[in-house]
């Protein structure tokens, strides 16, 4: 069972090296990205608990914590998505293959 | 069970490639990268180390449940948040190719 504990702890030291790149990441797809290895990881945390606290219910918790973050990642990505996205997919179909790196439209606003 | 907690070390190495993936990559596509490979492994391992823990014919479809659910959701979220960091405008070098560097690699190779 301290086992157990042990790995939930670390787990959750990882998750807080991953609230530094929520934090510091430069565009909006770097917060998504790790907010979504967040939820993975309290994923794994909430199944953990099942073995160490020996109550095997917090399996339905995680069965329903995947099912809503998944929706809700979507939801999210989706209001990220530019209004003009299908036009955009053509033009970038148009374009040359060499780019400038990180010409981010949101940096340049 | 022991073996269980070998599996579930093996997690905790995927999701600390993970955490230093996101930490120290250089931009958000190489993040994705990491995010989704390193996720999507360590929680297979660690629902691994919960089948072998959990008994109850019940319990374990649930977990499986979580599983694919998981398995089908990251690859998912992953292509959608780099549609959506393409569209958004993150793009990435494509060094131009031309006739003096197909020359340098014919005289290394």
């Amino acid at each position: 069972m301290s086992i157990a504990l042990l790995i939930i702890i670390v787990l959750g030291c990882l998750a807080l090296v991953d609230l530094i790149r929520a934090i510091l990441g430069p565009t909006a797809v770097d917060r998504m990205v790790a907010s979504s290895a967040i939820t993975t990881k309290g994923l794994a945390i909430i199944l953990l608990l099942a073995v160490a606290d020996s109550n095997l219910a917090y399996i339905d918790v995680a069965l329903v914590l995947a099912l809503c973050g998944f929706v809700g990642l979507l939801a999210l990505l989706r209001s990220l998505l530019p209004a003009d996205a299908d036009h955009l997919v053509k033009e970038i179909a148009e374009r040359p293959a060499q780019l400038v790196r990180y010409a981010s439209r949101e940096e340049s606003k | 069970m022991p073996i269980a907690y070998i599996f579930f070390f093996i997690g905790i190495i995927f999701f600390a490639l993970t955490s230093l993936g996101l930490l120290r990559m250089p931009d958000a596509y190489c993040r994705l990268h990491a995010a989704a490979l390193g996720d999507t492994f360590g929680f297979l391992f660690i629902t691994i180390g919960l089948l072998l823990h959990v008994s109850g014919v019940a319990y374990i479809i649930k977990l499986l449940m979580v599983l694919v659910t998981m398995w089908i959701m990251n690859p998912t979220v992953s292509h959608y948040m780099s549609k959506v960091a393409l569209l958004r405008g993150n793009w990435v070098v494509v060094e131009k190719r031309d006739q003096s560097d197909q020359e340098r690699e014919g005289a290394s190779a």
